[in-house]
């Protein structure tokens, strides 16, 4: 089992405690944000290993968020799951799964994505 | 030119050309004009007269088709154009504006020019309805909006309790653990449940029968208890009661009244950077109770303020009303003015936004 850090970004505090926990069970090293923006400066100052995000928030939502990741050459490749109860027009996430999900599911899938780490 | 003008002159629309259009158009709803090759008008129908705004008695041949109601770039038209035209135009009908499409023919008999035909039709009624259409559309994908909106807003807490209920039957969380998060749980429920009653009141508003609960209750520690179970961070949010306060008794729907204010600082809290302070100022402002809440985000455009009160209107597509299915506002307004009071919002870009609530205070005896 991969154990990775991984970012959560969501605007609902209940729900990133709970996806932390999830992770947490794995061994994961879990930080979190709030919105996009947020996420955009820990990960300026951070590395991650795979990246979590709702895709309504305010301030920055998700697809804004990707693509800043995407545009950017430090985080092209990094791994990223959506995680939304609307998931339209978000066609560069690594994945995307609805909410709401089987934690059994998104503890798969994030060990699948560590497992194989575009970047190397 | 004399010779051509005088050979044209004496080509003029015939009796019969005439009197077709006496038959035709003394039963038509459009209007319909004959002019000769001078301007002259030499028939016109009753409906036309009333298009135009002009007297029912009005007598034909002695009016020129330059005294139509129109503009003036429409008025050249009738006398130099050659070929058949459509326009859209608006008549002044005795002071009152028609819509209104002209269509206009040049007529000819044996390759001369013996006048125009002009038929005017009222398009006032079409494009009424074709508003009404558009607004119904607009209205019918405004709905349709509003239901992705619960959806999502729904899902969030049902994740939340799905997710812990699936790790209690995998065994992942023992029992005790489990016992743990049941507070989150129940935020969780109560999320839903004021989601349900914000689409419940919605409807009842929509329906005109929104009732209030009303009973007599003090202001300031009930926005005391209602921050204190917000659980906010301490650090951020400061609560003022304002010199002279004192107490504030108001006569409100309590439920309605948090409803407003926790919908006013959630937005606030989600709305401005973590360690910023949210002020909350409650204040006896002539005969009205007043509670402000002020952030410092990154405040609202004056466009998006106007939108932000709207049913269904979320401001830059982004999620602007938590609790509130893009009609937490809405709804918030509509119930504060139920109440005689009202929610009115202050902000600027990069100023922070304000929002206050005002209710009437209860007269003390």
């Amino acid at each position: 089992m991969s154990i990775g850090r991984i970012l959560v970004v969501d605007d609902e505090p209940d729900l990133r405690g709970m996806v932390r926990l999830i992770l947490e069970m794995d061994g994961h090293k879990v930080a979190e944000a709030h919105h996009g923006r947020a996420a955009l400066d820990y990960l300026n100052a951070n590395d991650v290993d795979l990246v979590i995000t709702d895709i309504m928030m305010p301030i920055m939502g998700g697809a804004e968020l990707i693509n800043a990741l995407r545009a950017s050459d430090d985080t092209a490749n990094l791994p990223i799951i959506v995680l939304s109860a609307s998931p339209h027009d978000v066609s560069n996430a690594n994945l995307v799964m609805r909410k709401p999900f089987r934690p059994a599911a998104l503890r798969e899938e994030a060990a699948r994505m560590l497992r194989t780490d575009a970047r190397g | 030119v004399s010779t051509i003008d005088r050979t044209e002159r004496t080509v003029e629309l015939s009796l019969e050309d005439l009197s077709l259009a006496a038959t035709l158009g003394d039963s038509l709803t459009d209007g319909l004009i004959l002019a000769g090759v001078d301007g002259r008008i030499r028939y016109l129908n009753p409906a036309a007269k009333r298009l135009l705004g002009w007297p029912s008695t009005s007598k034909e041949g002695h009016v020129d088709v330059s005294a139509i109601p129109v503009d003036r770039a429409t008025i050249r038209r009738f006398a130099t154009a050659k070929r058949s035209w459509v326009a859209e135009v608006t008549l002044d009908s005795g002071g009152q504006a028609t819509m209104a499409r002209i269509a206009f023919k040049p007529l000819a008999r044996g390759g001369r020019r013996v006048g125009s035909l002009i038929v005017l039709v009222d398009r006032t009624e079409v494009l009424a309805a074709e508003k009404d259409r558009d607004l119904a559309r607009e209205n019918d994908r405004a709905k349709t909006r509003s239901l992705h909106l619960v959806a999502h807003d729904l899902s969030g807490p049902l994740t939340v309790l799905k997710g812990y209920v699936a790790l209690l039957q995998e065994g992942k969380l023992s029992l005790e653990q489990f016992n743990g998060h049941v507070p989150v749980l129940v935020a969780q429920l109560n999320q839903i449940q004021r989601l349900v009653q914000t689409l419940l009141d919605t409807a009842r508003l929509e329906e005109g029968r929104l009732e209030l609960q009303l009973t007599e209750f003090d202001l300031v520690p009930f926005v005391n208890r209602l921050v204190a179970v917000m659980a906010l961070p301490e650090s951020r949010l400061r609560i003022v009661v304002a010199a002279g306060a004192g107490e504030l008794p108001v006569m409100a729907d309590s439920t309605r009244v948090e409803s407003i204010l926790r919908n006013v600082i959630t937005n606030a809290i989600k709305y401005s950077p973590e360690g910023t302070l949210i002020t909350c100022t409650v204040a006896c402002v002539g005969d009205h109770a007043e509670v402000r809440v002020r952030d410092e985000g990154p405040g609202i455009a004056p466009a998006d303020l106007d939108r932000l009160f709207r049913r269904f209107g979320r401001v830059g597509d982004v999620k602007m009303n938590p609790a509130g299915v893009g009609l937490g506002l809405f709804l918030s307004r509509q119930l504060a003015r139920l109440h005689g009071g009202d929610l009115t919002a202050v902000s600027g870009k990069g100023q922070g936004s304000t929002f206050t609530l005002t209710l009437p205070i209860c007269k003390v005896a």
